[in-house]
């Protein structure tokens, strides 16, 4: 496994609030990674910052080997990574299919065609389970068929990475588990993965990785059993101590060493 | 595109049946041949130039339209390209020395031209705000413009106005070349329109009126695709103002830059549906004429702006979305039950329904309990 996106020492603030202060994590290639932390820990603005809607103040985003800190947010698209929403965006005044078809010239040429077949994009709302509506605008959907509709919009264009800002959030039971098993399936089929998101057991039954923000910088990096026992990761969530330092790291979880960010 | 929607499991669009899509067929070439004979049957001058600028109006909407429908933009300074064709017109004809006739309408291309590329650092400018601000900038922009054409002697003679080749035709012969002319226009705007709605650009443009962001996620390249419209726009606007200054003769600032016209192809789309097609011809089919009866009938144009108010009221209040959208909705409901309980209405928050998706699907890693409440 090697590193498809690489976020080394992300810094950013607004006015004097440091929303990102040294945030440094990788995705691997081909894993499920979840980025998880309390609300306000700067979860969001990192996506912001890797996807080119938000400029970093210092530090550097690397995907595929390739430095792309500061590059614009089409940009940053066409080269292959995807991304959803927390608040599920899509093309109200536009049908399914329509929505699925906005990101065709962002493709190169010569793949047009094959990835926006109509029989491709009927297969895509077919996986997303939404073929009935292909034809109606996508305002008329619900909030949870949204998301999935902006999932499949992602997919069409098959980016090697997809960003998903809380997939799972304000959706019903059914969906979410619907949502699960597209992840897995389509992770299976070689699609890396990183999603914020609150709902723990869905993080923790589909991710491989788990990385902790707390304050603006990744506090604890690791698979799911050992994250959720991590005193620091708990000390995050339920605010046990004041002081800034972290308890220290207990002998029998191991920190994964190549992943950096351990300073708060 | 038409296989495919036979072949969508969900309700197929109901405008996409035989009957209609020969209706279309057979209706379009006859509109268009009857736009043709329409000055050699009513060969009366005051009808045929009441005509005539209707063309205009269609040609001048459909250009709007296809920046500010689509991207949902609303430039109310549309009126720049308009003079600015209309001047360059002028201009050119006097500094070559030509004489009227047939010869120079060849250069209302040209004129486009022009007008293509004083809309380019308009855009590049306008184009760094959004909505609102988007407005009060191109509105900013054409009264600069205004400033200009009173104040810039060398190019457009100040208030005392430019004189353009008058052809030696009689009234009727006149009014039949210049209606002819604004036809040609006005096909090429709507050609235009239609082309970039059914592309995927189109598409883009589109999507940057719902969710500009989003697009922008998804590799669109919004800066470029709308300046791209809004050059598209000024250039079919231009060829309306070159137009409309050598039909009058003679062109003053207050003639080639009008707010009223800025106003005017806003209204005109909104009435006939904004963002469609068919929504701007319809609308200046509608207002043009009326504008220009009263205009002639009353001989105040005071009467004729206070009827647009009045209309325009009538349109918010009834028909919000405009004619063509609220027609094209009542049809589709009246059309759509043949296929019963298919035709479901938009769901409103239900989940979807039992998995009948193709695959067979696991969680992977079944519900771990909260990591990390202990």
């Amino acid at each position: 496994m090697s590193a498809l996106l690489e976020v080394t020492d992300v810094r950013r603030s607004f006015g004097g609030l440091q929303a990102l202060s040294g945030c440094s994590f990788s995705v691997q290639r081909g894993s499920v990674t979840g980025l998880i932390g309390p609300n306000g820990s700067g979860k969001t603005t990192m996506f912001n910052v890797i996807t080119g809607y938000e400029r970093a103040d210092a530090g550097a985003v690397r995907f595929d080997g390739r430095d792309i800190t500061g590059l614009s947010a089409d940009k940053v698209g066409a080269l292959g990574v995807g991304r959803t929403f927390q608040l599920s965006r899509v093309f109200g005044r536009l049908t399914l299919l329509e929505n699925l078809r906005v990101g065709r010239r962002a493709v190169p040429k010569s793949r047009r065609k094959e990835l926006f077949s109509d029989e491709r994009c009927l297969e895509l709302l077919d996986f997303v389970g939404l073929t009935r509506l292909a034809q109606d605008p996508a305002g008329s959907l619900s909030y949870g068929q949204r998301k999935l509709v902006e999932l499949a919009m992602v997919l069409a264009q098959e980016p090697s990475v997809i960003l998903l800002d809380e997939p799972a959030g304000g959706i019903n039971p059914t969906l979410i588990g619907q949502m699960a098993d597209r992840i897995s399936e389509l992770n299976k089929q070689g699609v890396t993965f990183l999603l914020v998101e609150h709902n723990m057991e869905f993080v923790m039954g589909i991710c491989d990785v788990v990385a902790v923000m707390e304050r603006g910088a990744v506090i604890a990096v690791g698979d799911p059993g050992t994250v959720r026992h991590d005193p620091r990761v708990l000390d995050a969530y339920l605010g046990g101590s004041l002081d800034d330092e972290p308890d220290p790291v207990p002998a029998g979880s191991p920190a994964e060493p190549d992943q950096a960010g351990e300073s708060a | 595109m038409a296989q495919s929607s036979a072949t969508l499991a969900g309700p197929a669009d109901p405008f996409d049946r035989p009957a209609v899509r020969t209706a279309r067929r057979v209706l379009l070439p006859v509109v268009v041949v009857l736009a043709v004979v329409f000055p050699f049957v009513f060969t009366n001058p005051a009808t045929t130039s009441i005509a005539m600028f209707t063309l205009l109006y269609v040609g001048a909407t459909s250009a709007w339209n296809m920046f500010s429908g689509y991207t949902g933009y609303m430039a109310l300074g549309n009126a720049v390209f308009y003079g600015s064709g209309a001047y360059f017109f002028a201009n050119i004809t006097l500094h070559l020395h030509l004489t009227g006739g047939v010869g120079i309408f060849a250069l209302v291309p040209v004129a486009g031209l022009f007008a293509g590329l004083v809309a380019l650092p308009v855009g590049w400018l306008a184009l760094r705000t959004r909505r609102h601000t988007f407005v009060v900038i191109t509105i900013a922009i054409f009264f600069i413009f205004q400033l200009l054409a009173y104040n810039l002697h060398s190019l457009t003679n100040g208030s005392s106005g430019m004189a353009l080749p008058i052809p030696p035709w009689d009234a009727q012969t006149y009014n039949t070349y210049f209606y002819l002319a604004a036809l040609l226009v006005a096909v090429v705007a709507i050609v235009l329109s239609w082309a970039v709605r059914r592309s995927s650009f189109g598409l883009e443009l589109l999507a940057i009126r719902d969710d500009e962001d989003r697009a922008l996620g998804l590799g669109v390249k919004t800066t470029r695709v709308k300046l791209v419209t809004f050059v598209l726009n000024g250039a079919v606007t231009g060829m309306c103002g070159a137009i409309y200054a050598y039909y009058l003769g003679s062109i003053y600032p207050p003639f080639a830059f009008e707010a009223i016209f800025d106003v005017t192809v806003a209204l005109m789309a909104f009435l006939g549906g904004l963002g469609t097609v068919s929504g701007p011809v319809i609308g200046a089919l509608i207002l043009e004429p009326v504008q220009q009866y009263i205009t002639l009938r009353f001989t105040s144009g005071g009467l004729a702006l206070i009827t647009f108010g009045v209309l325009f009221l009538i349109v918010i209040r009834f028909l919000p979305d405009g004619i063509v959208p609220s027609l094209a909705a009542t049809i589709r409901r009246r059309w759509t039950p043949r296929t019963g309980a298919a035709a479901t209405p938009p769901a409103a928050g239900p989940p979807v329904g039992p998995p009948t998706v193709g695959q067979t699907v696991t969680v992977s890693r079944p519900g771990l309990t909260g990591g990390v409440s202990r």
